[in-house]
């Protein structure tokens, strides 16, 4: 700050251009005055525009065309009545689309960041977006609460727990390949599924849900207790992904411990906790090799199959 | 004096009369982004709306819009400031100079002529430093009535403005307290 200082405007300066630009455009008056009218006449709450209701921005670029259609040619010339460069999303649309010939885009929505790479078309929605097509890149911050981001594609949904991930969806299918934290991948006919970082899901689905490898009363045990599971895997990732990012890793690693020894667990639960554990170790500075070897023991290549042998790979390399 | 559902006519002229007058409040605290001035703007026509019952609109309403407004963009301001210090908790905060910017940072450089503009640089402050420095500065409030607006005592808001003031990293208006 202090190389600009000799540069900065006076307060005197400041306050003349601030009371210049303090009027507003026949547009905006017209929008804003939408937008009250609707939350006022909601009653109840007070309506937030600015986050909850994401569908807000469609509602005042509603409002805006309206009111560019009302006003007709007195309406003066607004940055929104010009035509936009579809190469520069507005982050404040409801829906997204970057031809094809645009470079990546990295747009700041209420604290989370969309990369939207070319040739995709997406949609916001009020508890987070709809992937119609093409590749987004999603770094979500924690919500609080219950509150949780979700991404709709064709075949279900990502449900989110501050994370980051990247959704493609194709014509006929799609996936969601995790890079930090958990994601529970909801599909269309209710099965969930997690994935954790550096996991991929594909949609529509290749095999069954369950592997022919399980046993069946293994099946059923887990059928039984993903109806009634005895952890809460929510409290568990939130505050793992808490430890994490406060470095406590020999907390979150004994956190971790505590979960895997916990009953009630599905094999798979099992399996991700151990690959998490595994992460854990690694970025506390340990060896993990061990680590890695009793989980590739006990669950096999498993759901993370490349990681893991990339991993046993370095740890037998001399 | 009115219920909500037939209280939109008297929303709707006071909100001709004053919008002007509250979005111009509200801008000064805005660091540069009008999107923000004009959600603040919002709020505030929406607790005038849920007031109706209780306000004189016969009388001046603008000293309790501007008072309004005040609150309204100092609220939000700190829930800004807790949310970037959670996002900092998950190592997700945005780079220093962007974090404590409001959304539109990318405003935060921005220049007219070869002048940064000020209420950019102030929008990189807490939340009551901004707000009081907005206020004695581009609402030309006196220390105390800046004070008083911001609920803070007399003494804390001259500790709150000669942080503001270090933080600037400028002590040549210091004589304006």
């Amino acid at each position: 700050m202090s190389a600009r200082e000799p540069q900065l405007e006076t307060p005197e300066e400041a306050r003349e251009r601030l009371q210049a630009e303090a009027h507003l455009s026949a547009v905006e008056r017209d929008r804003l005055w939408r937008r009250i009218e609707y939350g006022a006449a909601r009653g109840g709450p007070r309506t937030r525009l600015s986050r909850p209701l994401l569908w807000a921005p469609a509602l005042a670029a509603a409002a805006a065309t309206l009111a560019i259609l009302l006003l007709g040619d007195e309406a003066p010339p607004t940055p929104q009545a010009s035509t936009p460069d579809p190469c520069t999303l507005d982050a404040r649309r409801a829906q997204l689309e970057l031809p094809a010939h645009c470079a990546p885009q990295t747009l700041q929505m209420n604290g989370d960041e969309w990369r939207v790479e070319a040739s995709t078309r997406v949609e916001r929605e009020p508890e987070g977006a709809r992937v119609v097509s093409g590749r987004v890149r999603f770094r979500v911050a924690p919500r609080p609460g219950a509150a949780r981001f979700r991404v709709r594609v064709s075949h279900g949904q990502v449900v989110v727990i501050g994370t980051v991930f990247r959704v493609e969806q194709r014509t006929e299918g799609g996936s969601v390949h995790v890079s930090e934290g958990v994601i529970e991948f909801v599909w269309s006919d209710g099965q969930r599924e997690r994935v954790s970082a550096g996991g991929t899901l594909s949609w529509p689905r290749e095999t069954e849900p369950e592997t022919e490898a399980e046993s069946e009363s293994e099946a059923e045990a887990e059928s039984e207790t993903e109806t009634e599971p005895e952890v809460d895997m929510d409290r568990v990732i939130g505050r793992l992904l808490q430890l994490r990012s406060q470095r406590r890793h020999d907390e979150a690693a004994r956190l971790l411990r505590e979960t895997l020894r916990a009953p009630g667990l599905t094999r798979r639960q099992r399996e991700r906790i151990s690959y998490e554990l595994g992460l854990t170790l690694e970025a506390s500075g340990a060896s993990a090799c061990a680590h890695w070897r009793r989980h590739h023991a006990r669950f096999g290549a498993g759901l993370h199959a490349a990681e893991l042998d990339a991993r046993l790979e370095r740890c037998n390399a001399p | 004096m009115t219920s909500k559902g037939d209280g939109l006519p008297v929303l709707e002229a006071a909100y001709r009369e004053h919008s002007d007058y509250v979005f111009g409040v509200c801008l000064k605290f805005a660091g540069g982004d009008r999107d923000w001035a004009l959600d603040r703007t919002h709020d505030v026509f929406i607790r005038l709306h849920d007031n109706l019952r209780s306000l004189e609109t016969d009388s001046d309403l603008r000293p309790w819009l501007r008072r309004v407004a005040v609150n309204e963009c100092l609220m939000d301001l700190r829930k800004r400031d807790r949310r970037t210090r959670l996002l900092r908790l998950f190592g997700r905060g945005l780079e220093p100079q962007q974090a404590a910017a409001p959304p539109g940072s990318e405003r935060q450089v921005a220049l007219r002529r070869d002048r940064a503009h000020l209420d950019v640089a102030v929008a990189a402050l807490p939340a009551q430093q901004r707000v009081l420095l907005g206020l004695m500065y581009f609402e030309g409030e006196t220390l105390t009535e800046a004070a008083r607006l911001i609920g803070v005592s007399k003494g804390q808001a001259s500790k709150l403005h000669r942080r503001a003031l270090e933080a600037l990293g400028t002590r040549e208006w210091e004589g304006k307290a």
